[in-house]
């Protein structure tokens, strides 16, 4: 035998053992990816999908986002310990989720608008409850399988119905977290955040920026968009959601959502919009052409049914319909009493000096 | 071969005995594989575990003509560069030099260190890398001189000819230290 082969015998012969252990470990690592990843490949995409719109709200913007519907896929994401894939897999296998949230539009003046919500979401319907304190101020349901959206306004006793187009729903697709993780997260398309406690919990970060991410069906548009979504390395679950943008004219735009709760006890009905008779839809609502900020005193906008009635500034209000407003203290609650649909008349009983006039007004329909 | 046929058709079903049986088979020899080209026990069971994973991940588009065997050693080659070249950006972390030891082996750990397998090792660690590789592909997985030069981007000549220096330094660092 010559020492070259001596030596290529000796390198033949070298071996090292795998462990138990280690045997165990990969074992119950790779069998978990491949299941996952043949999960993934059985199922196709859902929809789901969140809207906020407030063109009506005092927030003139939307923001969307959606946890609702995932799939899992197994993604190795360099550097960060969740697994991704396993954050698909668990929300997927959750029953439902409700998360806080924050809507905070800051204009150029600086004056801010904080919008506080809680957000429940179960396959694929979605409902929002806007607070202020304690009272709920209007909701926002979606059914993306129906493809209908419900806006109801509480305060004005208004609800508004979209059907959600196609494109509606195409636009709200990428939105699902499973997309976030195709289109952006597999594709390197994101920044890994690191590390950071949120509320005494691990969490870690990735960042992406698409506008999709940040949708509305309202013709806003937004630009300079931010995503970050932090997850739990403990729980795989999402545990805030972050979106910075602004609007087209620089107000800046905040969303978070936060304190997540998972495989919550709802009633079936839940996401079952209640839509009480005196509502009206804000689609044929009326407008009288009156400014009750000087209530009970009226100023009369120009060119409106009021003024065309016969209404003018500095008449002094005295009954609507035939009921005196004596209990009603201020404009906004004068409000719901003034309202009505379009084309219905509304008769107001005014003094203008002397004279008690009572006036019909015919409603006419809110400008598109 | 017809027993890796048959696993392949297995694994590819999304059978987790498949992937288990594969891992018995080849895990052993692969480590030691990983073993030779890291000099680096700790970080061999890091590229086996990562090339199992994503071997697992790849059930739905596998694909594997050729041998399992030299398919996962490829795998291994791959992801040892990887870590190498990581290793070699950090700051002298590994001294080439070191001594093979077992960093912190679990309780329950049953490795085998055979005093010959970690001279080999140590010595192996004293070849510039594409020597090295050319003798454990050639020797442990047996590849033919084409396949290492086709992994290496060169020449068969040059894949013969590093194949040899290899081992003749292998020789010369194996018997220096017999003369220790």
């Amino acid at each position: 035998m010559t020492q070259a082969d001596n030596i290529e015998n000796k390198v033949d012969q070298m071996n090292f053992k795998s462990s138990s252990a280690l045997r165990d470990r990969i074992l119950s690592d790779a069998t978990q990816a491949m299941e996952q990843t043949i999960d993934a490949a059985a199922h196709k995409p859902s929809i789901g999908r969140m809207i906020m719109t407030s063109k009506i709200s005092k927030l003139a913007v939307a923001a969307a986002l959606l946890i609702a519907v995932l799939i899992g896929i197994g993604i190795p994401i360099d550097g960060a310990s969740v697994a991704l894939a396993d954050v698909a897999k668990r929300i997927q296998q959750a029953k439902n989720c409700v998360f806080k949230k924050t809507l905070t539009l800051t204009p150029q003046d600086n004056k801010s608008t904080t919008m506080r919500s809680v957000i429940h979401y179960q396959d694929s319907t979605i409902r929002e409850d806007v607070y202020d304190g304690q009272d709920i101020t209007s909701q926002n349901f979606i059914d993306s399988s129906k493809g209908i959206f419900i806006w109801i306004d509480h305060q004005h006793k208004a609800f508004k119905k979209i059907n959600l187009t196609d494109e509606d729903l195409e636009k709200l697709a990428p939105t699902t977290l499973d997309n976030i993780i195709n289109r952006y997260l597999s594709k390197g398309k994101y920044r890994y955040l690191g590390k950071k406690q949120i509320d005494e919990i691990d969490c870690e970060g990735f960042r992406f920026d698409d506008k999709r991410a940040m949708l509305s069906i309202e013709k806003e548009q937004f630009k300079n968009i931010v995503n970050r979504l932090w997850v739990d390395v403990n729980t795989k679950l999402p545990i805030r959601f972050e979106i910075d943008c602004m609007s087209m004219d620089n107000a800046k735009l905040n969303m978070v959502q936060y304190d997540p709760q998972w495989n919550v006890e709802l009633k079936a009905d839940f996401f079952e919009p209640k839509i009480p008779a005196d509502y009206i839809n804000v689609d044929e609502r009326g407008m009288l052409g009156i400014n009750l900020e000087d209530w009970p005193t009226l100023k009369v906008t120009p060119d409106s049914a009021a003024q065309k009635a016969g209404i003018k500034n500095g008449d002094l209000i005295l009954k609507v319909n035939g009921s005196s407003i004596e209990t009603v203290r201020s404009g906004s609650e004068a409000l719901n009493l003034m309202r009505g649909k379009a084309g219905e008349k509304a008769v107001l009983t005014v003094q203008r000096g002397e004279q008690i006039l009572t006036i019909e007004v015919i409603r006419e329909p809110w400008p598109q | 071969m017809l027993e890796d046929e048959m696993l392949k058709l297995k694994f590819k079903a999304g059978r987790p005995d498949a992937l288990a049986a594969i891992y018995d088979k080849y895990a052993d020899h692969l480590l030691t594989c990983a073993v030779a080209l890291l000099h680096d026990h700790s970080l061999a069971e890091d590229v086996l575990h990562d090339v199992f994973v994503n071997f697992a991940k790849s059930v739905t588009r596998f694909r594997i003509r050729g041998s399992l065997k030299a398919y996962l050693s490829t795998c291994v080659l791959n992801r040892s560069r990887d870590y190498l070249r990581k290793r070699r950006n950090k700051t002298n972390t590994l001294d080439d030099s070191q001594e093979l030891t077992s960093a912190d082996p679990a309780p329950d750990s049953d490795i085998l260190f055979e005093e010959e397998s970690a001279r080999l090792s140590k010595a192996m660690a004293q070849l510039p890398d594409e020597q090295r590789e050319a003798v454990v592909l050639k020797i442990k997985s047996g590849f033919k001189f084409r396949q290492i030069a086709k992994l290496q981007n060169i020449s068969i000549n040059a894949a013969q000819a590093r194949y040899r220096y290899g081992i003749d330094k292998l020789r010369s660092l194996m018997n220096s230290e017999m003369e220790k």
